[in-house]
């Protein structure tokens, strides 16, 4: 992603934001220059460590020169200064930076454990509001983009969306006076077929010709569609965006009028877009939507999703108020269709995110910045520790004049050095994350439905982003910074300034009760966290235990037509047969080429299947559950297990002859791009895997053992098929498919049912290669399927291997995030308990000195100290453990899952030992004392 | 009141660009105060120099033509005006008066 040849791209903006105009382009010249030299000599690595060096000395340096000159002319401007001091006239001077990062340098083990902690809290923060703001809530970037709504018509029954609103949009469109340009699209993906270019699937927007006039970008050639196009039976027309006409037609001017194949049909080009117009998701392709309400009963017909523009005047209330009166209207006249239906104005982004709302957001944000809050408390317990041994300086600092307010300032100065700091590596943080994440996001939403991330996404850093991890650090700062130094500025320092080399700082109740909470909010959360943790990267640590690297697989998909209700159920039928003789065709094809060594089919990918749950014939209900116990369910066909090498544990494989052809089929979804998963098969054995064995018929007896399904998920079939609820008979036993060698422990049950070759639509089917990569046949595939028939298309053509690391990059984000806030909470939590125990007992070395003066022996003053500090740790682990015990109970013993016997204790351990580590030290130099000395000290 | 005096590290810039001679610029002029002196200089305290340097008018400075090796950016050369050498020679003498007489074991063999 980085191009290494090329300064740091960060770095270069900093760069360019901090240096003076007329040092801009020299400076920049000149580091471009050495970073070239450094990439020759000491190659691009350190080269780029280098320039990032010079750019954050750079943006010091010049800011610091900016302040002295303005703080020149401010004085010439003032008159001469009495005091003669250039920097005491101004709040904040170049000094108390320089002075910070000092502290900074100084004090190297607090820079790094706070500022670890607060880059990982603002890196969250950040992603999360860049996230949001850039996904969810942005404005669109098109003429007047704020004024573009969505309009959905919201199902009260259901409490869901109702997209199959044909009827509806028909009376919108013609009465809405509010709206402008009201339309409507939906997305299908066709083959692209193109004489000597390879086919690939391609997404088209069937959409409503307003579509085009709300957007208010005119075409680049040709012209866009028109409501004429829109006409059932009229020629077949298709607008192309730019990328297309680019990569396609190499930037023809006579592209107009040429024609393209989309699955079976051929359509004539009719314009070309300009770049960047993707309207209304990311889309490249752009056809008429031609459905006619006519043809189908109310909440029938395709799903669409609608759009419209405010007219000039109106406001959301104004086209709320409209539409809500056209709703009632129809609920009157339609009670058995529309009377539960509630159409609503809502954000034009609702179709691609909905059911967020902006609170929901905000209240996230809210609590990201509460973490912060957490981390910073631990800092400032950490500043306060050290600002508490510098209390000499402030004293004399206050005796020679300086004000409450001016050593404030300097110690929020340097707190805000801190978190500026971290802030920097904050955002580092943030734009690596975002970068997965935006990888994340275009592979996960090419497969969703609408096929890629939408047209106003941009995931580089914004002014926004920018401006909240300024506030955050300040923020931060704040905590970190003005608490402890109001605390070491208080009314005491008054009579300090009697004895200005004093450390007689009051203690007692305030450090006592910040020990407690401090090793009790440790031992609350740890626990969790590292498990947590742990088993993330459990999780993504597996490999699928065979060799996924030779299987090749896709989704297999066919163009379904718009058909009038009345065709529905006689189109299905031919739909269904149409689909079960081309998968069989395909496999029969694919597996007689050289280079294959199987083929099979699945309802899914193995490893990647659904969670039912399942009651088991005879064995005690489950403690967790009361739903039943969890399992895997996949359909596959029979040389599934073969050609995965699975074999055999007990009792038998599936027969090919077990299966009935007339047996029930599943559902399936009426404009056939949907997924209808249904766990019906034509026969009642099932196979299941070790793992099922193990976890639940741990009892005795397999073979013969029946299961059935007592889940109603929303997708499965389950419950609402009576054929579901039947019992099924186990007949085999099989090996764990995919395993996890790594951690067994986290090898899930499986059960297995046979089905026929295109018995379930969309089916899944996998290609084992005899050698090479498996990427690579690919295209043949993609070719024998077009060849046998153009509407069948072969979505998500990819290397097994591809899907499970597309599977395990969300799990290692989560495990990435988790490990890095545990490591910082772990850090922070035994910083603080260090710096506060350290802290607290020199304080009180003067007292052990007197003590051993009075002839106090050693070990009694060592218990002495041991106990309080045992009493201290003691309470807060006893807070913590209670804390804890109460989240897991709430948490139904998913925070630890049965592990508190062996986290608890280890957290407490923990503790204990950083808690009597930090007495150490201190004991021993108190011990050390002269008796004279402290004595004289008096 | 006199001019303000040199400062160290602006005798060490002033000094670098003599020793560079003509179209002089902020790479060889920090990689020859390394060189000649033996320690690592911020190369950002330099460009700050040059400025005040520029400023005091004790520099002059004009940009060269743009180079691809530098990104299609200009150099900035700068070059010590009259005023900057005559500042120069004020503060070898200054620094001249104070060592004279002084033990030659506290001069040391540089």
């Amino acid at each position: 992603m980085n191009d290494t040849s090329r300064p740091p791209r960060l770095a270069r903006r900093l760069l360019e934001r901090a240096l003076p105009g007329d040092a801009r382009e020299h400076v920049l010249g000149d580091l471009e220059e050495v970073f070239r030299r450094d990439c020759h000599t000491t190659g691009p690595v350190r080269a780029r460590v280098r320039y990032w060096v010079k750019a954050v000395s750079f943006t010091t340096g010049f800011i610091a020169e900016r302040w002295c000159e303005q703080s020149q002319r401010r004085s010439r401007a003032s008159g001469p200064n009495p005091t003669g001091g250039r920097a005491m006239r101004f709040d904040v001077s170049w000094m108390d930076v320089k002075l910070a990062l000092r502290m900074l340098i100084k004090y190297p083990g607090l820079t790094f454990v706070s500022t670890l902690g607060m880059a990982v809290a603002i890196a969250i923060g950040a992603t999360l509001f860049s996230f949001s703001y850039s996904y969810l809530f942005p404005t669109l970037p098109l003429d007047e983009g704020d004024r573009i709504v969505g309009i959905e018509n919201w199902d009260s029954t259901r409490n869901n969306q109702e997209h199959r609103s044909l009827h509806d949009f028909g009376t919108w469109r013609t009465e809405l006076t509010s709206l402008r340009d009201v339309g409507a699209f939906r997305t299908v993906r066709r083959n692209l077929v193109l004489p000597g270019v390879p086919t690939e699937q391609v997404v088209v927007a069937e959409m409503t010709a307003s579509g085009f006039s709300l957007a208010r970008v005119p075409v680049m050639l040709g012209r866009p569609l028109l409501e004429a196009d829109e006409r059932k039976g009229g020629p077949a027309v298709v607008v192309i965006g730019h990328d297309v006409w680019q990569n396609r037609f190499g930037s023809s001017p006579a592209v107009i009028g040429k024609s393209i194949r989309l699955g079976a049909v051929e359509h004539d080009i009719v314009g070309v877009m300009p770049k960047g117009f993707a309207f209304p998701l990311n889309h490249s392709f752009w056809g008429p939507l031609r459905a006619d309400p006519i043809d189908y009963e109310r909440r029938q017909g395709p799903e669409i999703f609608m759009f419209a523009r405010l007219a000039p005047g109106a406001t959301r209330e104004h086209a709320q108020a409209e539409l809500t009166a056209i709703g009632l209207r129809a609920a009157e006249a339609f009670p058995e269709t529309n009377e539960r239906l509630r159409p609503l104005i809502v954000r034009f982004e609702n179709f691609w995110a909905d059911d967020i709302t902006l609170g929901e957001v905000n209240f996230g944000l809210v609590l990201v910045s509460l973490l912060l809050v957490v981390v910073g408390v631990n800092v400032a317990i950490l500043v306060y520790a050290r600002t508490a041994t510098r209390h000499g300086e402030i004293v004399v600092r206050t005796a020679l004049g300086a004000s409450r307010r001016r050593i404030v300032l300097q110690l929020f100065i340097e707190a805000l050095v801190l978190s500026s700091v971290a802030s920097v590596a904050g955002l580092l943080l943030t734009t690596k994350v975002l970068g997965v994440l935006d990888g994340f996001l275009t592979g996960l939403s090419s497969s969703g439905e609408f096929g890629g991330v939408p047209f106003w996404v941009d995931h580089r850093l914004s002014l926004g982003t920018m401006l909240y991890v300024a506030g955050l650090a300040i923020l931060a700062a704040a905590i970190a910074g003005i608490i402890p130094a109001l605390k070491a500025t208080g009314r005491r320092i008054q009579s300090s300034l009697r004895d200005p080399g004093g450390t007689n700082a009051h203690l007692g109740r305030t450090w006592t009760a910040l020990i407690v909470a401090e090793v009790a909010f440790s031992v609350a959360i740890l626990p969790g966290s590292v498990f947590f943790a742990w088993q993330s990267i459990g999780q993504t640590a597996s490999s699928p235990g065979f060799a996924a690297d030779r299987f090749l697989t896709t989704r297999l998909l066919m163009d379904a037509d718009l058909v009038p209700s009345a065709r529905a159920d006689a189109y299905a039928r031919e739909f269904d047969a149409r689909y079960e003789a081309r998968v069989t065709d395909l496999i029969r094809r694919a597996a007689s080429e050289p280079d294959v060594s199987a083929v099979t089919i699945a309802s899914n990918h193995p490893g990647v299947e659904y969670t039912h749950f399942v009651e088991i014939e005879g064995a005690t209900p489950s403690r967790r559950s009361t739903r039943g116990r969890q399992t895997r369910s996949i359909q596959v066909d029979a040389g599934f297990f073969e050609a995965f090498d699975v074999s055999i544990l007990m009792g038998r494989a599936f027969r090919s002859s077990e299966l009935n052809s007339a047996a029930a089929r599943p559902r399936r979804d009426a404009d056939g791009d949907g997924i209808q998963e249904g766990i019906v098969s034509s026969l009642s054995g099932v196979i299941v895997n070790r793992t099922f064995v193990r976890q639940f018929l741990s009892d005795g007896g397999v073979l013969g053992r029946r299961l059935r399904y007592v889940d109603n998920d929303e997708r499965g079939t389950a419950a609402a098929d009576g054929a579901a609820m039947r019992w099924h008979e186990i007949v085999g036993v099989v090996g764990d498919l995919p395993a996890n060698p790594v951690f067994p422990g986290e090898t899930e049950a499986r059960v297995y049912h046979l089905i026929a070759p295109g018995q379930v639509y969309p089916s899944t089917l996998t290609v084992r290669l005899r050698s090479g990569d498996p990427a690579a046949f690919g295209p043949r595939l993609r070719e024998i399927a077009v060849g046998l028939d153009p509407t069948l298309r072969l979505d998500q053509i990819v290397p097994l291997t591809e899907i499970y690391r597309r599977q395990q990059l969300g799990l290692h984000m989560g495990a990435l995030a988790f490990a890095l806030v545990a490591l910082s909470v772990v850090l922070l939590s035994a910083a603080g308990i260090y710096a506060l125990m350290s802290f607290t007992i020199t304080r009180r070395q003067r007292e052990i000195g007197i003590r051993a003066a009075l002839g106090a022996h050693p070990r009694q003053l060592l218990a002495s100290i041991f106990a309080r500090a045992l009493k201290q740790l003691a309470l807060g682990i006893v807070a913590g453990v209670a804390a804890s015990a109460v989240l897991d109970r709430l948490a139904e013993g998913d925070l630890m899952a049965g592990h508190a016997t062996v986290l608890l204790p280890l957290v407490a351990m923990l503790m204990i030992v950083v808690g009597l580590a930090a007495a150490i030290g201190p004991a021993r130099r108190g011990l050390r004392i002269q008796p004279t000395e402290a004595l004289r000290d008096l | 009141m006199t001019r303000e005096a040199l400062g160290e590290f602006e005798q060490l810039v002033l000094l670098a660009i003599v020793h560079l001679g003509d179209d002089v610029y902020g790479v060889p002029i920090v990689d020859e105060i390394e060189r000649r002196t033996g320690r690592t200089v911020a190369p950002a305290a330099v460009y700050v120099t040059l400025r005040r340097l520029e400023q005091k008018g004790l520099l002059s400075s004009w940009m060269s033509d743009p180079t691809p090796e530098r990104g299609g950016k200009a150099r900035r050369c700068v070059k010590v005006t009259r005023a900057g050498l005559e500042m120069l020679r004020e503060s070898r003498q200054a620094l001249d008066q104070m060592w004279k007489g002084l033990d030659p074991g506290l001069r040391g063999n540089r």
